[in-house]
């Protein structure tokens, strides 16, 4: 097989675009990343032939040169040979959550005894189990079922469904799902017939607590949230509307920084702060009404 | 859910026929995205056009390596040498006679189908930028 090239340079996220945009003609394909919050972005570039380093590093120096910006230090290499789908799946392998043991369809082997397994596929639906906003989630669930029994639950922001399949398989209740994205409702169900709840799971696309199923199918007395700290304290009134008396809210998708704000809007609906869930920089909130 | 967006990826994907190969393997791959996850998907949207045909595509990616995708019009360059039967643009524009011939009503027809992805107000400016890249690729443009 005929080697690949990649480039590769360093820049600030607001003109990593820009740089993207004048290398792109160089390579087959072109992609910007963030390396860390807030920090550099990497711009990369896939070739199929080897490109022209020094018209390309000319350029760059010209376009940094304009914005006031050091000259990035650019790198050209051939890209060694690799499965690339079989690295693919080495760099997904199953997530372990308390009880939950996510994977996705090319994990072979059984789910070990004792856990719940959840078939999710990092595609385009969020939710794949990986990012701590829903391994907390998923671990409040958890403690939940240890202590509350749930009838009826709501997946406000459902993504992949990950987080309404893990309540279903826990308390065996109806769950309603929604989503304003309606191609994550179409993988969540896809994914609910995977795992075998999609008697217990029922996904909508919607906008937010506007989706006429949510009404028609409340109060709930578990109320999921993964979504983002703003939305949330904005969705607040909201979520108090079709919450259950006594019910539990697990919110997350919230920056620790973010977690007096969030908790502030709920307070103000009459909710109390039960727990916090802290992984990493994320805090997923459990309420009660 | 908690969308974060870490990146972007830019490329043109063959309608229908997206496979693991380059530049798809190694351009979603080294940033660790899931390689099959995206040729079904991407497949699968764009099994009713023209199969083979260039689609360019962008990917963003989320913080938990989920990602969505936008696919694009194929460029003007795809449409105006289909349009002229030729299999590549002139190396040697302004210096030597046209490659090849496309009539204003295939002009267009071209500018219709990417209006879409043009910065042109109606289909007569989007014609003109059309004209514009067939000369630069030395295309004549006839009436007719």
């Amino acid at each position: 097989m005929q080697p690949m090239w990649r480039i590769a340079f360093q820049v600030p996220e607001a003109v990593a675009p820009l740089f993207a945009e004048v290398v792109e003609s160089h390579v087959a394909a072109i992609s910007t990343f963030e390396l860390e919050e807030g920090g550099m972005w990497l711009v990369e570039g896939t070739a199929h032939q080897e490109p022209d380093g020094t018209r390309i590093a000319t350029k760059i120096a010209v376009l940094a040169a304009s914005l006031g910006l050091p000259e990035p230090d650019l790198t050209v290499k051939p890209l060694a040979p690799i499965d690339w789908v079989t690295q693919t799946y080495l760099s997904f392998p199953p997530v372990r959550v308390g009880r939950f043991f996510i994977h996705g369809s090319h994990h072979k082997k059984p789910v070990p005894k004792g856990c719940i397994g959840l078939q999710i596929e990092a595609a385009m639906a969020f939710g794949s189990g990986e990012h701590a906003t829903t391994q907390g989630c998923l671990t409040a669930i958890e403690d939940l079922h240890k202590s509350r029994k749930v009838r009826n639950v709501l997946d406000m922001g459902c993504g992949s469904g990950i987080l309404g399949f893990g309540a279903a398989r826990l308390w065996h209740v109806p769950v309603l799902g929604i989503d304003i994205d309606p191609v994550s409702i179409e993988i969540a169900r896809e994914n609910a017939v995977l795992n075998k709840v999609h008697t217990e799971v029922s996904l909508f696309p919607g906008n937010g607590y506007d989706a006429p199923e949510v009404g028609r199918r409340g109060p709930y007395d578990l109320i999921l949230a993964n979504i983002l700290a703003r939305p949330l304290a904005r969705m607040a009134p909201r979520l108090r509307q079709h919450l259950a008396p006594g019910g539990t809210a697990v919110l997350s998708g919230l920056l620790r920084r973010q977690e007096n704000m969030v908790e502030a809007a709920h307070r103000k609906q009459g909710l109390r702060l039960i727990r916090r869930y802290r992984l990493g920089d994320w805090t997923a909130l459990v309420l009660r009404g | 859910m908690a969308k974060k967006v870490v990146g972007y990826i830019k490329l043109q994907v063959p309608a229908g026929k997206a496979n693991p190969s380059p530049p798809i393997g190694p351009a979603l791959g080294q940033r660790g995205l899931n390689i099959m996850e995206f040729v079904k998907q991407f497949n699968a949207k764009t099994a009713d056009m023209e199969q083979g045909m260039p689609v360019p595509v962008v990917i963003t990616a989320y913080a938990d390596r989920t990602f969505s995708f936008v696919t694009k019009t194929p460029p003007v360059t795809y449409f105006l040498k289909k349009a002229a039967g030729i299999d590549k643009g002139s190396a040697t524009v302004g210096r030597s006679g046209p490659v090849g011939k496309v009539t204003m009503t295939q002009v267009r027809d071209i500018a219709s189908k990417k209006m879409v992805d043009l910065n042109a107000n109606d289909v007569e400016a989007a014609a003109t930028m059309i004209v514009g890249s067939a000369r630069s690729m030395g295309i004549e443009v006839v009436e007719g």
